[in-house]
C-alpha cells in the first residue's frame, strides 16, 4: 500500500476557467523519495498546495487524495489542519519570509510543536532543540531566541527543516528548498535532506528544478511541463534513457550547463557527472 | 534604540520653535490692534492715550522679537497671559476646560478601538462575504459624512426623540455618549478600513501560509495576521490621539461640552488671542510628543527596528 | 485621458463622474435654474412644506431651501474645489522647484515641510483662522496653508522619478532651458498624477470648509452655504427636524461622489499587486539604520 496515492488531481481557476493541473497521477511509497521536477509555472508547488489543501479561494482542485489508503476529505478543515501539522510536513521555497518577522524562531517552533503534538512548552522547545542538533544548528539555544531577520536565509531553511523534522511525519514535502539559497547552503541543505533519509523513515516528496540535487535524492521522478505530467517514472531511467522529449531537454540542459561550472569548482564530481553523462547520451 | 529617542526628541524642539513662531507672527501680522480688541471688549473707547496704555500694559510697544522671546520664556513656564475678555489666567482657564476634553477624547478613543479593531478582523476573516460588502458600504457612507449633521442626527434621534441621553452640557455618563460617538464615527471608519486592509494584504504573505502549512489552529492563525497589520497600522492608531483632541471642537459646540475646543472657538470669535496662542501651542506640543510616543512604542514592538543586544 | 476613459468604463465611478458635472454646472447656472432668490426672506411662509413655489419648502426666514442649495453649491462645492486648485498649484510650483533644482532649495523647501507636516491640518486651519478671524476668504486661505506641503512632497517625488527618463536628460544636454523643461516636457507627464491628487482630497476640502462655516467660522450670513444652513435647522430642531435633510443631504452625496472617484482612480493609479518585498526590504534598511 502506498503512503501518499494522488488520482486525476485537477486545479481550474475559477475566475477565467484557466486548467492550471491535469489530471496528475503518481503514488509515494514509504520510506523513499520522489521528486517532481520541470520549470517554473509548471506546477510543480501547484501540486503540493492542492495536496495539502493550501490553495486560494478561486481555485477549484478536484482528484482524490489518499493517505495510508484512506480518502483525505479537502473540506473538513479540522482534519486538514491535523494531517498537515501530523501526517504531511511542509517545507517552503522562501525561507526568508516564512517565519512570521514579529515572533522569534523559538516562539515559532513551540507553537508548532504545542498545537500539533499537544506537549508542554518545555517539552517543545527540548524537541526543538534536539532536532536542531540533528540538522546540525549547534547553537540551537542562541537560534531560538533569535528573530527571523537576524538569521541567514540557509539557517531559516534548515529551522523549517528541523521544525519538520519533530513533528515526525510521515511525508516530507520540500517546495524547492534550494532554491533561494546561494550555492554553499545549497549544497548544505541538500546534505541535511541525505541525512534525513538515513536517519529516519519519513518518506519525501522534492519539488524541485535542479536535476543535480534530484539525482542525488530521487528514487522516482516526475516531469511537469505546463500543469501536466510528461513522465513518471525511476529516477535512473529517467536520467538514463528519458522516453520524452521534454525530459531528455532538461536532461541534456543541465548537463551542458553544469559542466563547466563544475569543471572550474571541482574536478572531481566533474568526473563522476562525466561518467554518468557518457551514460545518457 | 536610546540614540533614536534622544534624537526624536532633540528633533521636536525646532518644530516647537517653529509653530510657536508662526502662531507668533500670524497673530502680529493681524490687521486688528490686540490693543484696540482688548479696549472694545471692556467697553472702553479706544483713543490714543487708552490704546497706548494698553499697548504698554500688554508689552506690545516693544519690538516684535524681544516680545516674542518675553512671550516663549513666559509659555515654557505655561504663562500665557490674561485673556482679553475676563483678564483671568489663560493657563488657569485651559487647565479647567482640558479635563473635560480629555474625558471625551478618551470615551471616543475606546469606541474607536473597540468597534473598528472587531469590525476590521471580521471583515478580513470574511473578506468579500456579505458581511464584509456592508460593513464597507457603512464604512464609505462614514467617511463621507459630515461628522456635525451626524452629531444633530443623533441628538435628535436619542435625545430628542427617544430621550435617552441629555441633549448637551455635561452630567453624568449618559452625557459623554453621543458626543462620544460622534466623534468617533468617522475614525471608525478610517480605522475599520486600515485594520481590515492590512490583514488582507498580510494574508497573502508567505509567512502566513507557513502558519497553515504548520497546521496552526484557524486562530492561531488569525492572531499572526493580526499582529503583522497592527504592526502598520499603530502609528495611525497613535496619531488618531491629538486628532481626536483637536477634532473636539466641532463636536463640543454642537453638545455644549465645556472643554478647550469650545474656549477655543469662543475665543476665535471674541479676538481672544492669548487663549488662541495658548490652544495652539497646546496641541503643537500634545501632537509632538503623542507622535514621539507612537513611534517609540512602535518600533519597540518591531524586532527589526528594535536593538536586541 | 486614460485615467478619465476607465473611470467611464466603471458604471457606479461614471455615475458619480456624471453627478459631479452636474452639481458644478447646476452651481455654475444657479440664478436660472433657481426657483426664488436665494436670500429674499418671505416671514409669512417661514418654514413651510414641500411645494410648487418652494420645491424643499422654506427656512426659519422664509427663503427657499431649493435656491438656497443651489446657490450653496458656488459656495461650498466650487469655492472647495477653487481652493483646491490654489493648493495644487502652489505645490506643482514649489515641487517642480524642488525636484528640478534638488540642492539646497530643494533641502529648504523640504525641511519647511517637514515643520509643515509634523502638525495636524485640522488645528493649523482651525488656528490660521482663529489669527485671521472668520470669513470665508480666511477658511479658504488656512486650508492652502494647512496643505500646500503635503501636496508640494508629492509633487516633488513625481516630478524627481520623471527627471530620471532619457527625455529629459536629452533636453538637458541640448541644453533646453529649465522653463522649457518644466512646460514642454515634466508638466505634460505629471499631469495626469497630479490630477489624481487633487481628485482624491476635494470631499476633504469640502467638509472642512462647511464644518468650519457651521461654527460660524466660515461663510458669514446671508450668503447660503451648506454647512451654515445645517447650523440654523440645528435651532429649529426640536420643531422642525426635517429641515436639516436637504444640506445633510448634500454635502454627504457630494463628498461621498467625490471620495468614491477618488478610490477608483487610487484603485487605477496602483497596481495592487506592487512587490511586497521590495517594500519589507527597505523596511528591515531602514530598521538597521535607526539602530546603528
Amino acid at each position: 500500500m502506498s503512503l501518499l496515492k494522488v488520482e486525476n488531481l485537477s486545479v481550474v481557476d475559477l475566475r477565467n476557467g484557466e486548467r492550471i493541473l491535469h489530471n496528475l497521477n503518481f503514488s509515494l511509497e514509504p520510506n523513499s523519495c520522489l521528486a517532481i521536477v520541470g520549470e517554473s509555472g509548471s506546477g510543480k508547488s501547484m501540486t503540493c498546495k492542492a495536496i495539502l489543501n493550501l490553495t486560494n479561494p478561486w481555485l477549484e482542485v478536484t482528484g482524490t487524495v489518499f493517505l495510508h489508503g484512506k480518502e483525505i476529505k479537502k473540506n473538513d478543515f479540522g482534519v486538514m489542519r491535523k494531517i498537515r501539522g501530523k501526517n504531511i510536513s511542509m517545507i517552503l521555497q522562501d525561507a526568508m519570509t516564512a517565519f512570521d518577522p514579529l515572533y522569534t524562531i523559538g516562539y515559532q517552533i513551540e507553537e508548532t510543536l504545542c498545537e500539533n503534538l499537544k506537549v508542554s512548552k518545555k517539552d517543545a522547545k527540548a524537541m526543538g532543540i534536539e532536532a536542531m542538533n540533528k540538522m546540525s544548528i549547534y547553537d540551537a539555544k542562541d537560534v531560538l531566541k533569535k528573530y527571523p531577520h537576524q538569521l541567514s536565509g540557509g539557517m531559516l531553511q534548515r529551522c523549517m527543516i528541523a521544525i519538520a523534522m519533530a513533528m515526525k511525519p510521515d511525508i516530507i514535502i520540500a517546495d524547492e528548498p534550494t532554491t533561494a539559497l546561494d550555492s554553499i547552503n545549497q549544497r548544505d541543505v541538500v546534505e541535511q535532506f541525505e541525512r534525513l533519509q538515513r536517519i529516519t523513515s519519513t518518506a519525501i516528496l522534492f519539488i524541485s528544478h535542479d536535476l543535480g540535487v534530484v539525482q542525488r535524492l530521487a528514487q522516482k521522478v516526475l516531469v511537469m511541463k505546463g500543469g501536466a505530467c510528461v513522465e513518471y517514472g525511476n529516477a535512473n531511467q529517467i536520467f538514463r534513457e528519458p522516453k520524452n522529449d521534454y525530459t531528455r531537454y532538461l536532461v541534456e540542459t543541465r548537463i551542458a550547463l553544469s559542466q563547466p561550472f563544475h569543471k572550474i569548482m571541482n574536478r572531481e564530481e566533474v568526473e563522476v557527472i562525466d561518467v554518468k553523462s557518457a551514460g545518457c547520451i | 534604540m536610546r540614540n533614536y529617542i534622544i534624537r526624536r526628541i532633540l528633533f521636536i524642539i525646532p518644530i516647537l520653535i517653529g509653530i510657536t513662531f508662526i502662531s507668533f507672527l500670524l497673530i502680529n501680522l493681524n490687521t486688528s490692534d490686540p490693543a484696540e480688541v482688548a479696549l472694545r471688549v471692556n467697553e472702553i473707547t479706544p483713543t490714543d492715550e487708552a490704546v497706548a496704555a494698553m499697548r504698554e500694559e500688554l508689552g506690545l510697544d516693544k519690538p516684535f522679537f524681544e516680545r516674542y522671546i518675553i512671550w516663549l520664556g513666559n509659555s515654557l513656564r505655561f504663562d500665557f497671559g490674561n485673556s482679553y475678555i475676563n483678564n483671568k489666567s489663560v493657563s488657569d482657564e485651559m487647565l479647567s476646560a482640558l479635563p473635560a476634553t480629555l474625558y471625551l477624547a478618551a470615551i471616543a478613543l475606546m469606541m474607536i478601538l473597540g468597534i473598528s479593531i472587531v469590525a476590521g478582523i471580521l471583515c478580513a476573516i470574511f473578506e468579500d462575504s456579505i458581511g464584509d460588502k456592508t460593513i464597507r458600504g457603512i464604512i464609505f457612507v462614514g467617511t463621507a459624512m459630515p461628522n456635525f449633521w451626524v452629531g444633530l442626527l443623533l441628538m435628535w434621534l436619542f435625545a430628542v426623540k427617544l430621550d435617552m441621553f441629555p441633549t448637551s452640557g455635561m452630567s453624568g455618563f449618559s452625557s459623554v455618549i453621543l458626543p462620544a460617538a460622534t466623534l468617533s464615527l468617522s475614525y471608525i471608519s478610517i480605522y475599520t478600513r486600515l485594520i481590515r486592509n492590512n490583514m488582507v494584504q498580510n494574508k497573502n504573505e508567505n509567512y502566513v501560509l507557513y502558519t497553515r502549512v504548520r497546521g496552526l489552529k484557524n486562530w492561531t492563525v488569525t492572531k499572526h495576521i493580526f499582529r503583522n497589520s497592527i504592526q502598520s497600522s499603530i502609528t495611525a492608531l497613535g496619531m488618531s490621539i491629538p486628532k481626536l483632541i483637536a477634532g473636539t471642537v466641532i463636536v463640543e459646540n454642537i453638545f455644549a461640552w465645556p472643554g478647550i475646543g469650545r474656549l477655543c472657538v469662543s475665543a476665535i470669535f471674541n479676538r481672544d488671542y492669548p487663549i488662541i496662542q495658548a490652544y495652539i501651542v497646546m496641541m503643537a506640543l500634545l501632537f509632538v510628543v503623542c507622535n514621539l510616543i507612537v513611534d517609540i512604542i512602535s518600533a519597540s514592538l518591531d524586532p527589526r527596528i528594535r536593538r536586541t543586544t | 485621458m486614460h485615467i478619465l476613459k476607465k473611470i467611464k468604463s466603471d458604471k457606479l465611478a461614471g455615475a458619480c463622474l456624471f453627478f459631479l458635472v452636474t452639481i458644478i454646472l447646476l452651481g455654475v447656472i444657479a440664478p436660472v435654474v433657481a426657483p426664488n432668490d436665494p436670500v429674499e426672506t418671505n416671514i409669512r411662509e417661514k418654514l413651510s412644506g414641500i411645494s410648487l413655489q418652494y420645491p424643499f419648502g422654506t427656512d426659519q426666514l422664509g427663503r427657499c431651501i431649493f435656491s438656497r442649495l443651489l446657490y450653496g453649491i458656488r459656495t461650498t462645492v466650487l469655492m472647495s474645489i477653487w481652493t483646491m486648485l490654489m493648493t495644487i498649484s502652489i505645490g506643482t510650483i514649489l515641487g517642480f522647484v524642488a525636484g528640478y533644482f534638488r540642492g539646497w532649495i530643494d533641502e529648504i523647501i523640504m525641511r519647511l515641510c517637514d515643520v509643515m507636516l509634523s502638525f495636524p491640518s485640522e488645528v493649523m486651519i482651525l488656528a490660521i483662522v482663529g489669527m485671521l478671524g472668520p470669513g470665508l476668504g480666511n477658511i479658504i486661505i488656512a486650508n492652502i496653508i494647512a496643505k500646500w506641503a503635503w501636496y508640494t512632497r508629492m509633487i516633488r517625488s513625481i516630478v524627481v522619478q520623471y527627471m530620471d527618463k532619457n527625455y529629459i536628460c536629452f533636453a538637458k544636454v541640448v541644453g533646453s532651458s529649465p522653463f522649457h523643461i518644466m512646460k514642454n516636457h515634466l508638466l505634460p507627464g505629471a499631469l495626469g498624477e497630479i490630477v489624481v491628487l487633487a481628485s482624491l482630497d476635494t470631499g476633504a476640502v469640502i467638509l472642512s470648509v462647511s464644518a468650519l462655516s457651521f461654527l460660524g467660522l466660515g461663510v458669514q450670513a446671508p450668503t447660503p452655504e451648506w454647512g451654515m444652513m445645517l447650523n440654523e435647522a440645528k435651532n429649529i430642531m426640536i420643531t422642525h427636524p426635517t429641515k436639516m435633510l436637504p444640506p445633510g443631504i448634500a454635502i454627504l452625496a457630494v463628498v461621498a461622489a467625490f471620495n468614491f472617484i477618488g478610490d477608483k482612480v487610487r484603485d487605477i493609479m496602483d497596481p495592487k499587486h506592487m512587490d511586497r518585498r521590495v517594500k519589507n526590504n527597505e523596511f528591515a534598511e531602514s530598521g538597521e539604520s535607526i539602530c546603528s
